[in-house]
């Protein structure tokens, strides 16, 4: 028998899978993107470049796209000033208190994104219980506008991401060798100091990785965005989904979908390949 | 007052005691090890000289100055890890120029000192390569000289070569004691190797125990260990067992099985007490000619001596002899053992805390 048959037999039923499940798809998303759509006749299988021609050139898109990567860079950046001082935090803990730490951070990911969004609604709304509490202490008279908001989206979208940069940034600190800081010490630096020149350096890379997990997940966030965005501060996601089942113009909503993966894919390959070139002398 | 002063320090971390009443006098420009097994409290003790532990009870004082509360970074001491615990991500350079870095050197003072101790440390040419790219030895000198570079007060040395093979150990043990001539820098090896403590320093404090068990010269403490736990600890020693026959001016009689031996030393008549003789200075002799006669099981051969397991009636003896290039007496060979009683010595039962 050919030698290399039975690895390809193996690793068969997960390429079907594979295949099916997500080349097949996006294939497919692709190939809709060249159809043209017409609001009486529906989608002809034709092929032509306007729905990409109609991204490209619309404001309107113009607009959206802008958003979406403006909140993708405002949310990985508060991820990154939230959740390193918190991975370090966590990683000085004792084992008992790091454990119910842990816990406590990784406990919202086990609850499902909408609910946790519908919960953030409740607290935001402009009859939610932060707006609630503050007309009723007499701080403000008339509600603070957070709902439908993009700093209401942020947060919520920061709440939800954070743990993946804790997650990444600990991780990394477990690399270190605890005596590098008592070394710093001994030559004359101050806590801060060694925080900032010897500690922060060294875990770059793990706040670099969780940067580009939030930067993704939030780019192509699609449930916080659109419950507490609402249908008029939209993102590429929930513009996408608008074109699909509101206006049913599903070719262009495919091209929509397409431009985002690829601006996506182009992003991360591009930032990956930069932190990676930069550590490439230092760590292993 | 001497340069260095540890006075009744004594650490205990919940009811475990780390260090017992541990007193050290340092002067200034000395070379001290810290020897002993793992767990003896050698290595808590430089954390406390270096400020990272404070002690429970005692003092630490340096030049006059009372230092047992004082901040690590603010104690001016070089410290040598046994990781090395360089920066990763600066070059050595960079290493190295941290510490006057932290002191506000000016920029053009700052660089050449650096480049003097990298070519003290015979490591010039490498002032732009990160850690990463250097071998154990070239780090090891990295880090020796970032801790020297800003003229500390003191210098530890944590188990800083025990990482390295055993033919670049050597070097460095020779290289690193000539360093330390140069700068002229107090320096406090913790080591467990009785090897290294002996080649390098002036005085030796073996520990044991929490305590401190024996201080002194190594040629002292090799040939007059306080106790059996230093004698084994320091080379190797063949422990047996002897009555005291007669007491008569500070020299006793001794009685083993089947021979006399005559020391100095503070015993009763009728006390058993514990003797030691090195291996080296035993002699093997003709069977009938020495003390005792012993058979010997066997034989290695390590090319600048042999090593001899020979088993008597007072139990099993190692002896090292010098390989001259003769014959010598093979496995299963009957020997007489011979020694000058001057290398017996009685020692004490090893204390216990």
């Amino acid at each position: 028998m050919n030698r290399l048959l039975p690895p390809y037999l193996l690793n068969g039923p997960a390429l079907v899978l594979f295949a099916t499940m997500m080349a097949v798809p996006l294939i497919m998303t692709f190939m809709l993107s060249f159809n043209s759509f017409e609001f009486y006749g529906g989608i002809k299988s034709d092929f032509g470049w306007h729905n990409y021609y109609e991204v490209v050139s619309d404001n309107y898109f113009h607009k959206i796209f802008a958003r979406t990567y403006g909140i993708a860079i405002v949310v990985t950046l508060f991820s990154a000033i939230i959740g390193v001082p918190e991975a370090y935090i966590l990683y000085r803990m004792g084992s008992t208190w790091r454990s119910l730490c842990l816990l406590a951070i990784l406990g919202p990911l086990l609850i499902s994104v909408i609910v946790r969004t519908l919960g953030w609604a409740l607290l935001i709304g402009s009859k939610g219980v932060i707006n609630e509490a503050l007309i009723g202490i007499g701080l403000i008279e008339t509600p603070i506008k957070m709902m439908f908001t993009t700093t209401g989206i942020v947060v919520a979208l920061v709440h939800v991401l954070v743990p993946f940069m804790v997650l990444s940034v600990w991780t990394t600190l477990q690399k270190l060798d605890p005596l590098v800081e008592r070394a710093a010490l001994s030559l004359g630096a101050s806590q801060f100091t060694v925080l900032r020149r010897v500690v922060l350096p060294q875990v770059m890379p793990g706040v670099l990785a969780g940067s580009l997990i939030v930067f993704a997940l939030t780019a192509s966030a699609f449930a916080t965005p659109a419950i507490l965005g609402g249908r008029r501060l939209k993102v590429v996601a929930t513009t996408a989904y608008d074109e699909y089942l509101n206006t049913l113009n599903w070719p262009l909503g495919a091209a929509i979908a397409v431009v985002l993966l690829v601006a996506n894919v182009i992003v991360i390959t591009a930032y990956n390949r930069y932190v990676e070139r930069k550590y490439a002398a230092v760590f292993d | 007052m001497s340069f260095l002063v540890l006075k009744n320090i004594c650490k205990r971390y919940g009811p475990v005691t780390a260090v017992e009443d541990f007193n050290l006098e340092v002067e200034k420009g000395e070379f001290i090890s810290l020897l002993g097994p793992s767990g003896c409290g050698k290595t808590t003790t430089l954390q406390m000289i270096a400020g990272f532990e404070e002690p429970t009870e005692g003092s630490i004082s340096v030049d006059g100055r009372d230092m047992t509360s004082v901040e690590p970074n603010a104690r001016d001491i070089g410290i040598v890890f046994q990781s090395y615990a360089l920066f990763p991500h600066m070059t050595v350079a960079e290493n190295v120029g941290f510490g006057l870095e932290m002191r506000n050197v000016p920029k053009q003072e700052r660089l050449q000192r650096v480049a003097e101790t990298l070519d003290l440390v015979h490591l010039g040419d490498f002032v732009d390569r990160f850690p990463k790219a250097l071998s154990g030895g070239q780090r090891q000198r990295v880090a020796l000289a970032r801790a020297i570079v800003i003229k500390p007060q003191l210098l530890l040395l944590d188990e800083p070569l025990s990482a390295l093979d055993a033919k670049i150990r050597e070097s460095m043990q020779i290289e690193l004691r000539n360093i330390q001539n140069t700068v002229g820098v107090t320096t406090i090896l913790v080591t467990h190797d009785q090897a290294e403590a002996m080649a390098m320093s002036d005085r030796i404090a073996v520990m044991n125990n929490a305590r401190l068990a024996q201080l002194g010269a190594p040629f002292e403490i090799y040939e007059k260990p306080g106790d059996s736990f230093t004698s084994n600890f320091l080379g190797s020693t063949n422990m047996f067992e002897g009555k005291v026959t007669r007491v008569s001016d500070g020299n006793l009689s001794i009685s083993c099985a089947g021979f006399e031996l005559s020391i100095s030393g503070q015993a009763e008549t009728g006390e058993t007490v514990s003797l030691g003789i090195r291996p080296e200075k035993i002699a093997l002799v003709e069977a009938g000619e020495g003390l005792l006669n012993a058979t010997v099981s066997t034989r290695i051969f390590l090319g600048t001596s042999w090593l001899y397991q020979i088993d008597s009636e007072l139990g099993r003896f190692s002896v090292t002899l010098q390989n001259t290039g003769k014959n010598v007496a093979g496995e299963g060979d009957t020997v007489g053992l011979a020694w000058h009683n001057d290398a017996i010595r009685m020692l004490r039962e090893e204390l216990v805390a």
